[in-house]
């Protein structure tokens, strides 16, 4: 059936809900795709015939449609939603529940699951399976045999600020039904919505009363936040403040979820194994943080006494496997060790572990376009390079036995800095080209996250950058003052570009509000670049995210990237496109390969 | 607390049919279920019973064991083929076969009367339940019930017409499905 729309024009963003009319009244909220004339999915019909948009990238394409209106042309399909034979009418109205002028992807109105599902062809049932380990029959069919997801969540009247994805209530359910599990989605698939409804789903339904979420300290206000906004009803507290205070939370609280940060938890390590009620979960954000076996986070991470142990990271291997070892000494510790061969490992923790890519679940998110900017270095910077070069090399090749890796890195860190910046002049290819993309993008009103692995690279672009409106945001930076920055990002108009260190703005933040992203300079670990880039390309994002990986040609820069393409396509030879981003830090060899050393018989580790 | 107890049934050969029951709250929770082992009728009951062997396994046989073992009372059976209605004379409470979609029934090989009565109805499977005395329609599912029970259509409309926007009718055959398909599994 089609349906027509009846309005001269209308310019659509994500928040806006159409009102639809339907002739044959739906019988409480119907949940059905519904498609225009590009096949895209744009939103599910809400309560009393509204139309929730999901995305608001196809009211920018839409002009360029030929005819007096795209609207007109839009042709809205209904599918799998019986009526009668007359059909559905029409569009009939568009409402803006929030500022048109607010640029954060508003999701419009709640969300609150169908109950019953008896809507037939439009009715999706996410079922718990039980996990592998669970062997008695009585046990496994406990799991098979509770409702579905939706069914769950619809009883339990639970309201969201927008319809979860399929493949987010699959993690719900694969997180609900274990105890000992690593979500390790793609950044930007939305983990944290995923832990939050399955944490609100438990303790609704009685399982769990008292929860802990450790997370990097960056991240926890971004934390507290989405609580707020997917679990308005559960009761959260950010442990913080004086030793009293925080005795006084460990030992009193039993309810509720807590947010504590690394640092504080192996600073009340003995205080939180001291405490008689175990945790009935224990989450754990960015769970690469506990990879290193020896460390002291690890130790502290693994002994708060817990029921259930959840991790969640993006990058559940970044250099090795014994980073997964790490994970798992928290997850279920025993299931792997550090001998196991990948394969043998990766059989052992598939039932643990939920991967999905983005290509595999979000077939209607925007596209991330990534493109290598390969620019040569200046004369200025190309006389240093080649200077510091030959200098660096020919006294690393003396030092002989003295040689240390790190005597290698700080010449590595040295020519990288010069293909960013000559020390002696300032000057740059690299800004030249940035500073003509910036042009474009400020006058497309676009914004733009440029990264760097220096804060002395960021001060430099801030002040050259000026004209742009140019903020940042990295370690030095006092934690007091993030949230601002990200808010005068988002909101200032005038504002186009944040300069961000890999360190401190890789991890937790959501900006999808960016449509650019310059790697001004590389890091080591394309996981870390990933994870920088996902900052934009996530779930919410206003359109494409196109991303510039700045390259300075003939450098040390192009040697390292070489290295890590043939790692990253040897590693997605072995493991599939699953374990992207693995495995991609560089020997000691590869390393001094990059300067053409050969390796002493005697090197020192540093 | 209303009960439902849900009935289905999976062939698996060469074992035979298993049967499971399911009881759920108004919610869709579970609160009871058994299963059946697989049976498989012998060549005799295959000529005594003729056309008439499978409502008597379902129904009679597999279905009248798993209800009689069930401790929680429920308010009505619902099952989703009407072979298995025939449990109805060994019961008493109400019990009907569920239809999401009206054609449906139509394509139940149970249906033969219909088919046989109604050609005009088949046309038209929206206004089967108006006409049809063995059916009666509650939310968007038509429930078809054994013949003869003229009080079973009230019971089922007090039952159901309260929790029909809490519970889908049909969802939890898939659970019994599932789970009687993980016995068989696990038997293996």
């Amino acid at each position: 059936m089609e349906m027509v729309a009846t309005m001269e024009r209308i310019h659509l963003a994500s928040s806006d809900i159409l009102e639809v009319s339907l002739l044959h009244e739906p019988p409480g909220v119907v949940s059905v795709p519904i498609q225009c004339v590009r096949p895209k999915v744009l939103g599910c019909l809400m309560p009393e015939g509204k139309m929730l948009l999901r995305s608001r990238t196809w009211d920018r394409a839409a002009p360029t449609d030929s005819g007096p209106s795209w609207v007109r042309r839009l042709g809205v399909r209904i599918d799998g939603l019986e009526t009668g034979p007359s059909g559905c009418t029409a569009l009939t109205g568009v409402t803006r529940p929030r500022s048109e002028n607010d640029p954060v992807p508003c999701l419009g109105t709640d969300f609150q699951f169908p109950v019953g599902h008896g809507f037939r062809k439009t009715a999706s049932h996410t079922r718990i399976r039980p996990p592998r380990d669970v062997v008695k029959l009585e046990d496994r069919l406990h799991y098979l045999l509770q409702p579905p997801i939706e069914s769950l969540l619809a009883a339990g009247s639970l309201r969201f600020p927008y319809q979860p994805f399929p493949y987010q209530l699959e993690g719900v359910a694969f997180l609900f039904a274990r105890k000992e599990a690593v979500l390790a989605d793609e950044m930007g698939l939305g983990k944290t919505m995923q832990a939050i409804t399955t944490i609100r789903l438990l303790v609704k339904m009685g399982q769990i009363r008292r929860a802990l979420l450790v997370c990097p300290k960056p991240v926890v206000t971004t934390w507290y936040r989405e609580f707020a906004l997917w679990a308005p009803e559960l009761p959260v507290t950010v442990v913080a403040g004086g030793q009293t205070s925080r005795i006084w939370h460990w030992r009193r609280s039993t309810t509720g979820v807590a947010i504590a940060n690394y640092e504080l938890i192996v600073r009340d390590q003995q205080l939180l194994a001291a405490t008689r009620e175990h945790f009935d979960l224990v989450v754990i954000d960015e769970a690469q943080r506990i990879k290193n076996r020896s460390s002291a986070t690890n130790r502290a991470v693994c002994s708060i006494p817990r029921n259930r142990s959840w991790a969640l990271t993006g990058t559940p291997i970044e250099n090795s496997t014994d980073d997964l070892v790490g994970i798992f000494d928290f997850v279920s510790r025993q299931l792997i060790g550090p001998q196991m061969r990948p394969r043998t490992m990766a059989r052992a923790v598939s039932d643990h572990i939920l991967r999905r890519t983005k290509d595999d679940v979000l077939a209607d998110l925007p596209p991330k376009l990534i493109r290598d900017a390969v620019i040569a270095l200046s004369p200025e910077q190309n006389d240093a390079y080649q200077r510091a070069e030959k200098d660096g090399i020919v006294r690393l090749s003396a030092m002989g036995c003295e040689l240390t890796i790190r005597h290698v890195f700080e010449l590595i860190l040295r020519l990288k800095q010069i293909c960013n910046f000559d020390p002696a002049t300032g000057a740059s290819s690299k800004l030249e080209q940035l500073e003509d993309d910036l042009e474009d993008c400020a006058a497309s009103g676009r914004k733009v996250i440029v990264f760097s692995q220096w804060v002395q690279t960021l001060d430099e672009l801030q002040r050259r950058l000026a004209r742009f409106g140019s903020i940042s945001y990295h370690g030095r930076i006092p934690m007091r003052y993030r949230e601002a920055i990200i808010e005068k990002f988002r909101q200032d108009p005038r504002c186009h570009v944040m300069l961000m260190s890999y360190g401190a703005g890789s991890v937790g933040l959501n900006l999808q509000f960016a449509s650019y992203v310059f790697l001004f300079d590389r890091w080591w670990n394309p996981a870390v670049e990933d994870q920088a880039i996902n900052r934009a390309h996530r779930i919410g994002s206003a359109g494409p995210v196109t991303i510039t990986r700045f390259l300075s040609a003939g450098t040390i820069e192009e040697r390292i990237e070489q290295i890590l393409a043939q790692k990253r396509e040897l590693f997605t030879t072995m493991f599939g496109d699953c374990w992207r981003g693995t495995k991609l830090g560089l020997s000691q060899r590869e390393i001094l390969g990059l300067l053409g050393l050969e390796r002493p018989s005697d090197l020192r580790a540093a | 607390m209303t009960a439902i107890g849900f009935l289905s049934f999976i062939d698996h050969p060469p074992q035979g049919i298993l049967g499971g029951f399911l009881i759920v709250s108004p919610l869709g929770r579970p609160l009871e279920f058994h299963c059946s082992a697989p049976i498989q009728p012998n060549r005799a009951q295959e000529i005594l019973y003729g056309p008439t062997l499978r409502p008597y396994l379902l129904g009679d046989l597999v279905g009248r064991t798993l209800v009689e073992h069930t401790e929680l009372p429920v308010e009505v059976i619902l099952v989703d083929s009407q072979e298995a209605l025939e449990l109805r004379m060994s019961v008493d409470v109400p019990v009907a076969a569920v239809f999401s979609d009206p054609a449906a029934v139509f394509s139940d090989p149970a249906t033969i009367d219909l088919r046989q009565t109604s050609e005009t109805l088949h046309a038209n499977p929206f206004k089967v339940p108006d006409r049809m005395p063995n059916q009666v329609k509650i939310g968007p599912f038509l429930l078809v019930m054994a013949r003869g029970y003229l009080e079973d259509a009230r019971l089922l409309r007090n039952t159901l017409v309260p929790i029909i926007r809490d519970v889908d009718l049909c969802e939890p055959f898939e659970r019994i499905r599932e789970a009687l398909m993980e016995a068989q599994r696990m038997s293996a």
